[in-house]
Formats: C-alpha cells, structure tokens, sequence
C-alpha cells in the first residue's frame, strides 16, 4: 500500500490532486497516549499471531493424518506467508510506518474472515442448505406472493404518466413481495434454524473459531478507528483505499478460493497421479503419456501391429505409413472436437448472419421473429438434447419421416424412385456426429442471429444511401460495406462460438448412451474424454494433464483469432 | 406514377421473400419445442405411433352396460359405423388361396385342417418363403390355403343399442380418436425420479446464485470502476483475463476442493463457488463507470459513507443493468449441467437440479418419452417464462456484451 505512506515526513500534500490532505502537516504526526497504547496492543497481537501460525505450520506439517502431500505443503506455504507478512506488520506497526497498518487490516481481514467462515462451517450451516432446500420444497408455494407482488409492482410501469400512482403500485408490490418472502422465510425455519445454529457454539473448537473471529474482528475495528489513521498519517486517498479493499474483498476472496487457487492446484495435479484422495508425484509423465506418437512404415504383407512399438496402438494409416498412439483416444477426441467446432461454427454463423440481414430491414413483426429465435439458447443443453435424441429416433423420430416426407415428393416426379431411407442418426458411428453437430449449429443459431443483429443496428444507415445513390446492388454494398462494418461484431460472434464449441461435453453425454462418446468413440470429445478418465476411472492427475491439455489449445484458438483480427480487422 | 406503383410491388414482394425465409427459419426453430410440448401430453399406447403424429391423440370411450369400452370405426354391410368393442374376441387367423392369393378368407384357428395332419403337415412355398398347407370349408368345398396374418376376431356392439352385436377383425377396425390432452403425465413424472424436489432445488440455488452474483458484484464493479486503490487497475486486467479461462480446466480441483470441505453431494457444493463473478463484476463496472461523477461527490461532502452511497444512489440508477446481470446469471445457474453432475455423484436423488433428473429421467424412462417431454417442459418453462417477463433484459445484455 504505497499511499500509506504518504503521511509521512516531507509529503504532506497529495501529489496527484495538490489538494490539502486531511490529515497534520507535522513532520511526526501527533499520537494520543490511547492510540499510542492500541498500536502497541496491535504490534503484540501480530507477535502473537506469527507466533500462532507458525506453529499451526509445523502442526499440519508433522499431520500424518492429511493424506494430501501437495496440498498440504500448498498451505503451510500460505500459513508461513501469513507469519512472515505478520512479523512485518509488527515491525512496522512499530516504526510508524502508514504500511504496517495496511499489511495490519490485511491480515486482520483475511483471517477474521477466515475463522467466521470456518465457524460456520463448524455450526454446520453450509450443510443445513440441504435441510433448507427439503423445506422450501414444502413451502414453495408461497414464492407465488412474491410473483403476485412483481405483478403488482410491473402494473404500475404502465402508469407513467402519473408519477404518484406509479410509485404507490411500486410501493405496494414491495411490501407484497418483501411480506411474503418473510412469511417464505419464517415458514421454513428460519428462527429455528438460528437457535440450532447457535446450539452448537458449545462445540470446543466452535468456540474458539468464535473467539479468533471476534479477536480479529476487534483489531481489524481498532485499526480503521479515526485516531489510529491520524497516527499513521493516514489521509483521505487512504480511506478510499481502504473502502475500495472492502468493497471488492468478497469478490476477491470467492476469486482466490474458487479460482486462482484451484487453477494453481490443477497445474500441480497434472503433474500427479492424483486419484482424489492420495497424489504422488509423477513429473511430465501424464503429458509425455498424452502427446507419445510414433511413425513407421509397414512393410507390405504385415500388420500395423507388427511394427509399433508396444503400448503403442493404431490412431491412423496413410498407406504405408501408420500412426500409433500411446493414448488413442484422447487424439481421436481431439480430432471430433476440431471437427465439431469447425461445423458448428460454420453452420451457425453464415446462417445467422443471413437471417440477421434479413431481420435488420426493418420490417414489421421483427421483434416476434427475434424473439422465437433466441429460444434455443434459453433452453438449455440437457432439455434441448433430450428432445433431439427422440427427433433423431429412426422408427419414430420426426427427421426420417420429414425427410422421407420430402422424398415422396420427388418421387412424384416422372422417372424418379427413391426407396425411403431409414438413418440410424445417433446410434451409426458414420451419423452420430454430425447429428450432434446439426443440433448444437441449431441451438446456438439464434444467439448469434442476436448477436449480428445488435451488431448491424449499430451501422448507421446513412453511409448505404450514399452507396446507392452511386449505383451500389445489393450484393455489393454487403461484400464492401456490411461485412467490413460488421467485423468486430463477426471477430465476437466467431471467438465466442470458438471457445464454446471447444468445451463440448452435455451434448454427446446426454445424447450417447452412458458413458457417452459412443458408437465407437465416433462421438467421444475432449471435455467428455477428461469427464471419463477423471471420474469415471478417478484418474483425476491424468484428467488435469488433458484439460490443460485443452486449455492451452482454446488459448491457442483465441489468440490465433486475436491475430487474425488485428491484421483483417479493418478491411 | 407507374414507377411509383413497381416500387410498391418491388416492395411488397421483399417483404414476401423475408417474411418466408424467417417463417421457414422460425418453424425449423421452434418445432423440437412443439414436439416436446405435445409428446409430454400423449397417452402412453400413443407415442411409439410409425408415422410419427405431432398432436396428441386418444382413443374414444363409451359406456356400455356399466363398463368403459373403447369406440371402433367398423366397416359393417350398412357401411362405416362407429362401434364399440365388448369383447377382444377369439383369436382369428387370415388364410389365403393357394390357388388365387389375392382371395383371403377370415377363419377361427380350430376350423382350419392341416393337410396330412398335424405331425406330417404338407409345405408350400409361395413367394420364396415355406408355409404350412392347411383346408378350410368354404362354400361347402375344401379348399387348400395358407396362413397370411394372424388377429383377433372381436365382438363389437352399437353403443346406443348393446342388444346389436357385429363380429368383425380387429385389424380392420381403426380406433376412434380424438385429441386429448393427458395432463396426468406431469403428475406422475412429478413424483417420478423425485423431480418436484429437483425442480424446487434447481428454484432455490438459482435464487441463491443469483442474489449473491448481483451483490458481489455490484461492490466489486463499484470499486474497479469509483473507488481509488492500490493495484485496482492490474486487478481489472487479472479479472478481464480470467473470463478467457474455460472451466473444464478447474473441474478436477474444485472437485477436489468439494471433497475437502465435505461439500460432495450437497446444495452448498452448488451455490458456494458461484456466488463470485468477474463477468458480472466486469459488467457493473462498466455501467458505473458511465454515471457522472457529481451525483457522488455531492453525497460525499455531505458525510455519506460509501456504502450508503452506492445503495441509495448507485443501486437505484442501474436497475435495467442489475436486472440483466440477475436474468443473464438466472440462465446459466438453471441450466448447469456440467458442475453439478460431477459434484452430486452418489445417487443422493434429494439433492439433484433438474437438469440431473432429466439425465436420469430420460434413461429410466426410456419406454416412455411422454413423461421424459413432460419433465423437459417442465424444466423449459421456466427459464421461458422468464424470457416473457424480462425479454428486454436480454437483447440489451446481448447487444452491451456484442458491441463492445
């Protein structure tokens, strides 16, 4: 925290603005004996603190009991962290310095809330959301006051040319909804729930997470008090800071604990043989396994067999020449999910664009079409595969007989025949993909349409009169105009179809028969690959490898993209 | 004057091209979702029907003698009349002249003899294919046949007079029908696979996530985009970049997170991780980030705290924003699939969302897609009514996200 700092001797004015800080212009700023005894209390806190961790440290360290070696070291490092920033805080507590109060409220902040966190996982309360959810189950019904009370509240949006009434039909519909979500609440056991919660505060080790959270608490307060910031010279650019740390504290802990952390423990893991519950180390030996190809050639009158080295298996046949792979099908799943994604981004971007165009002149009942075609998208995957796979049925399913529907239409024809087909679709290893390919091009089709849409509106009009008074068609104002106009909107639409299509794995898992990827893997995806290996052999080292794997060749995609852009992205 | 009128039907004729491209593109959109409405209302003899028929049918009843007996078109020697059937009848086989195939005779099984006796009973081969030669009286001549098709003789009666009575082969006899719609399957596939409890979890983790997405983040934009701090633009880049980060790399740590905590199999495993946004966060920033400065400071020289500003003055402007934001998160938290497929993994049914009982639903319930529709409409209809209500919210989120 450099503005800290900035109390101290020889900045008292604010560098930046010139404005005068709020704080004393003395060269040592003025400290009453109180504050000088709270700073002094912290300073023995943060001993004790330092002092406290390294021993939990040396604790989890000698723990026989934590199976998990790389875990376990990962938090000690981050226990040892918190004593040395500790010992700091001390230190400069002691000088005076602006910083030692920042590291100070840092540490204050994460730990209180680590131990309230931890409390209340001791009282039990993440687990008792199941209780709540079997509740809520019986008193759903009552959600519909809510519902009643948005009613009320969107009735009186038609009423804006009568301020009063508007706000008193907003006003009602408040106190609807706000009456029936307490009545919800106190329905399922709220008031219960609390004194079953505070029940447990007897437990030994609640008690002692109660009395470090309310510690940390204390000192975090103490150190925010008016006094203790004169103190430190600390000014009004400080205060900011600090409500501008509070403000994105929660964000910011959710983000290390659920991201940044676990992004950090899947690079470990894939250097692991980690089954979820013992990790050994294993170097590149997960990767070396995924990328271990060999190339030979197969004297003619021999099998391919013959000639890979063992552990080795066909992937492909250039005549001569065959292509063994340690981990087949992690290529063939590679394979699928290039041509998936290569597909579906075609088969749901030129369309789309097109229907866009057409959207775009303005022509009455746009927004009904707009809307019916932004339907998909809502659905969801699972709903709108479970439909498609009985649309795809060969006895009964609508495709086949709209297809041989239109068939029977060319039979009409003189000297046509053809014999109506019967397409396997999901179960012929030849069909399987490309159904799945049609269906998703179908379901992000009106997204995109949105997409291009919003993009076009934002052409102004003008520029195209003034190409057709210069004799422009139709065709060429969009070769020359529209396009070139739309190319960022294009590069979005494109990246985003890109990246969602490489992570493919609801679609074949819902429409395959379990465990997915079927018939013969002609089906089988990266993401559905990493799934299988993963948590269906629990070889969850393996499945960190490939889905870093993965990850590095979407980056690659993008980036590629971002390239792209740039060089024809003002065409 | 006459080019005037050429432009009007140049016009009129645009309008009729684009009108039909965007009905053709409609109806191939919105078809799957007429199929799953009107598969979840069929009767359960009624969905493995060859052709396939879009609406759902049932067969018609009447009460005949105190008992429910379904209706029959029957073509009887006064025509085409609407019959019930009493009786499924003796079973009744169709046999054709080995002399002329095209005559078929309608006999009961027992008044048909095999030629040379049941042991050593005489073949012949029509078509390509053995048959069994059997002799049937007709006419008072013995006439050599063989087996074409095998039905059921039934006794159908006049509903308005039971005293009346046909025979006839019910393969001849199409079922009277009419559309009906089962209401019944949404009850039962409720109570199937434990859905009315996933549906009400699917309702309460979705209130939950979104609730604690709009409010992380409205804090977290507020600060990137009013509040002063060390590292706060180096912090924006790290969330931008974070967006590009797919999921699938931290599938296997946060299941192995989950296992640390205790949270596998429980609602918290669902809720917990996704209350923290940096798209959202990104999202409120840039709408904060647009409203004027004054507005704040003058709250500001009145002592008003930060907190205070921000709900009494930030919060209310961005409404449209937060309700995009809210019905955007709405989307994603209702339809996940991925996470709580690999974090609800023992079979713990009173814990699934609905897109895990559909998963199952549409294994177990494979013999009928009535009730597998039934429970997808279900899951459907609630994220559309949504769209309904708050359509708006949408385009504007999609066309913010697509221009920037």
């Amino acid at each position: 925290m450099r503005e800290g700092s900035q109390g101290e001797p020889g900045s008292p004015c604010d560098p930046i603005k010139g404005k005068p800080m709020a704080t004393t212009t003395a060269r040592k700023p003025a400290t009453t004996a109180g504050a000088a005894l709270v700073i002094r209390l912290g300073a023995a806190w943060h001993a004790l603190l330092a002092f406290g961790l390294v021993a939990a440290a040396w604790a989890l360290l000698q723990a026989r009991w934590v199976q998990r070696d790389g875990l376990r070291l990962y938090v000690a490092g981050l226990i040892l962290l918190g004593a040395v920033a500790s010992v700091i805080a001390l230190v400069l507590l002691l000088r005076r310095d602006g910083r030692g109060r920042a590291i100070s409220l840092g540490l204050n902040y994460i730990f209180g809330v680590g131990s309230l966190l931890s409390l209340l996982g001791v009282l039990g309360l993440y687990i008792s959301l199941d209780e709540v959810a079997a509740s809520f189950n019986r008193w759903v019904w009552l959600l519909l006051g809510v519902l009643v009370g948005f009613l009320i509240g969107s009735v009186g949006d038609r009423f804006t040319h009568a301020p009063t009434t508007q706000a008193a039909f907003h006003r009602a519909g408040g106190w609807v909804m706000g009456a029936s979500a307490i009545i919800l609440l106190l329905a399922m056991g709220l008031i219960q729930g609390v004194i079953g919660l505070l029940s447990g505060l007897g437990n030994p080790l609640a008690l002692v997470l109660l009395s470090a959270t309310v510690l940390f608490g204390l000192f975090f307060w103490l150190m925010l008090r008016p006094q203790i910031a004169v103190a430190f010279g600390a000014g009004e650019r400080d205060a900011e800071a600090v409500s501008g740390f509070l403000f994105i504290a929660p964000n910011l802990l959710g983000f290390m604990l659920f991201f940044a952390g676990p992004l950090l423990f899947s690079l470990y893991l894939s250097f692991t043989n980690s089954d979820s519950f013992t990790a050994e180390f294993v170097g590149l030996r997960n990767y070396i396994e995924i990328f271990s190809l060999q190339f030979a050639q197969v004297p003619p009158g021999q099998r391919s067999g013959a000639v890979l080295s063992s552990g080795y298996i066909e992937l492909v046949r250039l005549g001569d020449f065959v292509v063994g792979a340690k981990d087949r099908i992690f290529w063939i799943a590679l394979w699928n999910t290039i041509v998936y994604c290569f597909w579906v981004t075609m088969l749901s971007v030129v369309p789309a664009l097109l229907v866009a165009t057409i959207l775009n002149s303005k022509i009455p009942g746009m927004q009904f079409f707009r809307a019916i075609y932004f339907i998909p998208s809502i659905a969801g995957v699972v709903g709108v595969a479970v439909i498609w796979k009985w649309l795809y049925n060969s006895n009964i399913g609508f495709l086949n007989y709209g297809i041989n529907q239109v068939l029977g239409l060319f039979n009409r024809l003189p000297f046509v025949e053809i014999a109506p087909v019967q397409i396997a679709w999901l179960a012929s290893q030849q069909t399987a993909l490309a159904s799945i390919i049609i269906m998703a091009a179908w379901q992000l089709l009106g997204f995109n349409t949105i997409l291009f849409l919003a993009g076009l509106q934002g052409i102004p009009g003008e520029i195209y009169e003034a190409a057709t008074i210069d004799g422009a068609s139709n065709l060429q104002r969009f070769r020359y105009m529209t396009l070139p106009l739309l190319a960022p909107t294009t590069f979005f639409v494109v990246t985003t179809t890109l990246i969602t299509t490489l992570q493919v794995f609801s679609e074949p898992f819902v429409m395959t028969p379990p465990p997915g990827g079927g018939p013969n893997n002609s089906t089988m995806t990266a993401v559905l690959y990493l799934y299988q290996r993963g948590f269906n052999r629990f070889e969850q080292g393996y499945a960190a490898a490939v889905a870093w794997v993965v990850f590095l060749f979407i980056f690659a995609v993008t980036l590629v993209q971002f390239r792209l852009q740039r060089r024809y992205g003002d065409m | 004057m006459k080019r005037a009128r050429s432009y009007q039907t140049q016009k009129w004729l645009t309008y009729i091209g684009a009108y039909a491209v965007l009905t053709m593109f409609g109806l191939l959109i919105i078809f799957p979702f007429m199929f799953m409405f009107f598969t979840s209302f069929k009767a359960s003899g009624d969905v493995f029907r060859s052709p396939p028929r879009l609406l759902p049918y049932s067969v018609q009843t009447a009460s005949v003698n105190g008992e429910t007996v379904p209706l029959y078109w029957v073509e009887t020697p006064e025509g085409l009349r609407t019959l019930a059937l009493v009786d499924q009848g003796a079973p009744l086989v169709i046999f054709a002249s080995v002399d002329d195939p095209s005559r078929t005779f309608e006999r009961a099984p027992r008044d048909a003899k095999p030629v040379g006796g049941f042991t050593a009973q005489e073949q012949i081969t029509v078509d390509g294919e053995t048959k069994l030669l059997w002799e049937i009286e007709e006419g008072g001549q013995t006439l050599p046949v063989f087996e074409l098709s095998r039905g059921r003789m039934g006794v159908f009666v006049d509903p308005d007079d039971p005293q009346v009575t046909f025979d006839a082969s019910l393969t001849d006899a199409t079922p009277v029908e009419r559309i009906n719609l089962h209401i019944e399957n949404y009850q039962r596939v409720l109570e199937l696979q434990n859905i009315d409890r996933s549906l009400t979890n699917t309702m309460l983790v979705t209130i939950l996530v979104v609730i604690g997405q709009v409010v992380t983040s409205v804090l977290g934009g507020y600060a990137f985009a009013r509040l002063r701090f060390p590292g706060r633009d180096s912090l924006f880049v790290v969330y931008l970049g974070t967006i590009m980060i797919p999921f699938v790399v931290l599938i296997i740590p946060m299941y192995q997170l989950m296992v640390i905590v205790g949270w596998v199999d429980r609602i918290a495993a669902l809720v917990m991780p996704w209350i923290f946004t940096a798209y959202g966060t990104f999202l409120m920033r840039q709408f904060f980030i647009s409203i004027p400065k004054d507005l704040e400071e003058a709250a500001l020289m009145d002592g008003a705290s930060r907190l205070r500003i921000l709900w009494q003055i930030f919060v209310p402007l961005a409404g449209p924003a937060i309700a995009t934001q809210a019905t955007f998160t709405f989307l994603y938290a209702w339809n996940s699939f991925v996470w709580p497929l690999i974090v609800i993994n023992t079979g713990n049914f009173g814990n699934q969302v609905l897109t895990l009982s559909l998963m199952v639903l549409q294994g177990r319930a494979a013999e009928s897609p009535n009730l597998v529709m039934a429970g997808t409409t279900i899951a459907v209809s609630v994220p559309l009514l949504i769209f309904v209500l708050a359509q708006r919210y949408f385009v504007e989120g999609i066309a913010t996200t697509g221009i920037k």
